[in-house]
């Protein structure tokens, strides 16, 4: 009874409409709904699911479902392929099956991490937390070209493994490191420290200020708070041991610190390069890479000796 | 210049819908739409598949293409096709050749150029497949052009997976336009099977003239109206 309701070939293609139905109503409602859905391809889905309670996930349960059934008409079209020694439909079938395991894999374990790796970090720490694990990398030098739109193209960056070796990682070029694939995805800059230049009484001076790090001058204690997108204005707290202020720094003006009236001659932001990478853990890969050349291949294969026979009809 | 290329093509096939089909005139059309490739091609130093303009002439292109490959003599179905040609390349004068010539580097890829010319050849089957569901066409055709189009999609699908593994670090990222690839894939694989179900005609049929509205919908609708990975901008 199950075995023959399994190989109704009319019902299955009627689930596996059903499938394209709930699919269309998941991608509207991701569509509608990005922020509901904004870490689902971060975590394990099945972690993602347990995680996100909610109604609206409704969709993604009745695909499983429907699948599952799918996964058990499969099983027993490719017994008949092999009864009927269709090798090239049973392959397709077969790599049908494996790429329904490997998702329930990645399901189960994949994730992917978004990290900023420094340049000028001498040890970058990549923490996983799924494996308490830290992977240690360090970016020995980052090569770009700025293109005549002023975007960074050509990124390539050679990074030193935890074993000693070097890898090149560039875009579209991963790189694997101990269980996991880097992919470079840009180029960044970060703020590392402002120069800002002062004048008092003809003297030049010269202070270096790094975000939230106190920095004495003149007896008074700055910090560094927020600077302008354009690098033209910082905001600074001014500390000392009775009182505590926040200034406005431009380029052109005066300010007084300790009683003594300082122009700000120049403001000079300096910036680290840095790589934009994530960090995937994918053990399904392998399987998913398998299972759809090996269907894409018999597929093709399939397709070329029939394609005589197609032209002709 | 590139747009000269398509007034052409659409007089042509104006031409064809109002006066007389001729197989020959559609020969000049799909010829001067490979000159356009090759010229875009050789101006902007990649594949043109980039962006609305580009990738409708391809489409249209591919339509072509496969026309003359699998020749039919069925008036409604010339006549729809054509309808259709005629559509895109109107929609193709609309759209605008302006290119930033800028070429980020995830694009620097063969599998780019691989993955976009697949999926348009897989969409323009199956637009004959569902010209050839309205008209009376042996349904064997019909057949034959979803399983091309399945065969081309599926390679399209899986050159455009390992790229966007590479690029993305993940082949799957839940957007719009990768759900609704997805939805096409299991849409055209269950099509494809109705041929082992008796009485066919008229699921294939019916089946099949959806299956061009999701296509359809996926590359113009989801393309142009709402944004994701794959807008056409």
């Amino acid at each position: 009874m199950f075995k023959k309701l399994l190989l109704d070939l009319r019902k299955t293609i009627y689930l596996l409409f059903a499938i394209c139905t709930f699919s269309v109503i998941g991608s509207l409602i991701i569509h509608f709904n990005p922020e509901g859905y904004f870490k689902i391809h971060i975590y394990p889905l099945f972690q993602w699911l347990i995680e996100h309670p909610r109604l609206d996930t409704f969709w993604i349960y009745i695909i499983i479902s429907l699948f599952l059934y799918i996964a058990f008409a499969t099983i027993f079209c490719l017994i008949n392929d092999y009864k009927r020694r269709d090798i090239l439909v049973a392959l397709m079938h077969f790599s049908v099956l494996l790429f329904l395991v490997a998702h329930i894999v990645s399901a189960l374990f994949t994730f992917r991490i978004n990290d900023q790796i420094l340049l000028e970090n001498t040890d970058s720490k990549i923490l996983i937390k799924e494996h308490q694990k830290v992977l240690n990398i360090r970016v020995k030098k980052i090569i770009y070209e700025i293109s005549q739109f002023g975007i960074p193209v050509n990124i390539k960056a050679q990074i030193e493994l935890p074993n000693g070796s070097l890898k090149e990682i560039m875009i579209n070029h991963p790189i694997t490191v101990d269980r996991y694939h880097l992919i470079l995805k840009d180029l960044t800059g970060f703020l590392s420290e402002i120069e800002v230049s002062v004048i008092e009484n003809k003297e030049s001076r010269r202070l270096l200020l790094k975000p939230n790090l106190p920095v004495k001058f003149n007896d008074v204690f700055l910090t560094l708070l927020d600077i302008s997108e354009d690098f033209s204005t910082i905001k600074l707290k001014l500390e000392d041991n009775k009182n505590s202020s926040i200034e406005l720094i431009k380029t052109g003006n005066h300010i007084i610190i300790n009683n003594k009236q300082f122009l700000v001659q120049n403001i000079t932001p300096k910036l680290n390069t840095a790589i934009i990478v994530d960090v995937v853990y994918d053990p399904s890969l392998f399987l998913i890479l398998i299972s759809s050349s090996l269907f894409s291949m018999a597929l093709v294969i399939q397709f070329v000796i029939k394609f005589k026979k197609m032209l002709h009809k | 210049m590139e747009k000269a290329f398509i007034v052409i093509s659409l007089c042509i096939t104006l031409y064809q819908i109002f006066f007389k089909k001729s197989q020959f005139l559609n020969i000049i059309s799909f010829l001067i739409l490979l000159t356009l490739i090759f010229y875009t091609t050789i101006i902007y130093k990649h594949f043109p598949v980039t962006g609305l303009f580009e990738t409708l002439s391809f489409f249209t292109f591919s339509i072509l293409g496969l026309k003359l490959l699998i020749k039919e003599d069925s008036a409604l179905y010339n006549l729809s096709s054509n309808i259709i040609v005629s559509i895109l390349l109107s929609l193709c004068l609309m759209a605008s050749t302006k290119k930033t010539a800028f070429t980020p580097d995830a694009l620097n890829t063969i599998l780019f150029p691989l993955h976009v010319a697949f999926s348009f050849l897989a969409y323009a089957s199956f637009t004959l497949a569902f010209c050839g569901a309205l008209s009376k066409i042996d349904t064997i055709k019909i057949q034959n052009l979803n399983y091309i189009g399945f065969v081309t999609f599926t390679i399209g699908l899986w050159t455009g997976g390992i790229w966007a593994y590479k690029a993305w670090g993940a082949y799957f990222l839940y957007s719009i336009k990768e759900i609704f690839s997805f939805v096409i894939w299991i849409y055209y694989a269950s099509v494809i099977h109705i041929r082992f179900i008796k009485n066919n005609i008229k699921l294939l049929k019916i089946s099949t003239i959806i299956g061009f509205i999701i296509v359809i919908f996926t590359y113009i609708g989801i393309g142009l109206f709402m944004k994701n990975t794959h807008s056409l901008g």
